[in-house]
């Protein structure tokens, strides 16, 4: 039986702002899940409610067979983040960020950092705001890389890389979720991404997911 | 997880915190620590001397004395709660939103923190109030002593406190 990485289960969000409703969806380990919809749909909101110890919602969403309101600081370790919102040090190298901010993972490994940042192809002694998008994406991505991550959240990580890059990132990501039995949930737009890389694809629309499924390709 | 799981938890929690604060000081204030131990230093003398004089004899001095203990709190306790980056502060709580340690353990050893920068004035200013009320009242009451606990302790940590709730 395959291991269960993420479930939603009747997620309803209980605020007056946009709030995700009836969210259902399991994603197995070693699989790769595509969001898709169009902006304003929900996707960024949905990679919140996993993000965020303060969102409100009835249901449960479960990392690893637990609920993450349970100990969401814990959950937050085998989680990795790679998103124009998550938050680093931008007057310091991507060396020093690593120092910072993985010490607060038990299982961060500095030299598996420094390989993964080598596969990226980013300099470890770039400093982080003077990278380009692309660059930043893939910076965070070693980064969950080398915390022993589980479950992978990348929001629209794809655009901003070249398209060469892009066919080896993708190469990369099924090694990593073969070798860790991780996986990946991605908000993007691209649909050749979603019509050709993505095992699952969930549809987002007004905070609904109006379809969820094995990917078929064209 | 037990209760005693979850304290082990909470202190592991704030040992990775202070290492951080170390680390992340360090970058932040290079080369500042001198700077940083002339200012405390001034700050306890004048803490003893304003207290040295008895409230009663000069009742404008509490307001002066609570002013100078607002920012002696507030200049402290912004280097500690925010980052400066390209001449934006960010709220600490901001930086480590997505990394695996909870606010109410930032907010703790930032109180540590407060706690030990404080101890010093403190004690300073009541053996002043003290000292200032024997010598020129010729009696000391327990006023001589709530006083500075009141504006020394009870004020400045308070203040301190609901900074760290980023009540302002």
């Amino acid at each position: 039986m395959e291991n269960t990485i993420l479930q939603f289960e009747h997620v309803t969000g209980t605020s007056r702002k946009f709030h995700l409703t009836d969210v259902n969806f399991s994603l197995p380990a070693g699989y790769l899940m595509g969001l898709a919809g169009k902006n304003g749909a929900g996707k960024t909101t949905l990679l919140d409610y996993i993000m965020n110890p303060k969102m409100q919602y009835n249901g449960t969403i479960r990392l690893c067979g637990e609920d993450i309101r349970k100990d969401h600081v814990k959950c937050l370790e085998i989680i990795g983040f790679v998103s124009e919102k998550n938050q680093f040090f931008y007057e310091y190298s991507a060396q020093k960020n690593a120092q910072l901010l993985g010490g607060f993972y038990q299982n961060f490994d500095m030299e598996m950092f420094r390989s993964a940042m080598k596969k990226m192809e980013v300099g470890t002694g770039k400093i982080v705001g003077k990278m380009s998008r692309g660059e930043l994406m893939r910076f965070q991505m070693a980064f969950a890389m080398a915390h022993g991550t589980r479950l992978y959240l990348l929001d629209e990580a794809t655009a901003g890389m070249d398209p060469v890059f892009r066919v080896d990132f993708f190469r990369l990501l099924h090694e990593i979720i073969k070798e860790e039995q991780a996986s990946v949930l991605m908000a993007t737009h691209l649909s050749e991404e979603l019509e050709h890389k993505m095992d699952y694809v969930g549809i987002m629309e007004k905070g609904q997911m109006i379809s969820f499924g094995e990917s078929m390709p064209a | 997880m037990t209760k005693e799981q979850g304290r082990q938890e909470r202190l592991l929690q704030r040992e990775k915190i202070r290492e951080f604060d170390k680390n992340w000081h360090t970058c932040v204030a290079n080369g500042m620590e001198p700077v940083e131990t002339l200012v405390k230093g001034a700050y306890i003398v004048f803490v003893g001397i304003m207290m040295a004089i008895p409230y009663e004899k000069e009742w404008s001095l509490i307001i002066s004395f609570l002013g100078l203990n607002s920012m002696a709190v507030w200049t402290y306790m912004m280097q500690k709660m925010f980052v400066t980056e390209n001449r934006k502060s960010y709220s600490i709580y901001e930086k480590l939103k997505y990394a695996p340690v909870s606010r109410k353990e930032i907010r703790r050893v930032r109180v540590e923190y407060l706690v030990n920068f404080l101890k010093t004035p403190f004690v300073v200013a009541i053996l002043a109030q003290l000292l200032g009320a024997w010598l020129l009242n010729h009696e000391i009451g327990i006023a001589n002593v709530v006083y500075p606990f009141l504006s020394q302790g009870v004020y400045p940590l308070a203040l301190g406190v609901l900074m760290t709730y980023e009540l302002y």
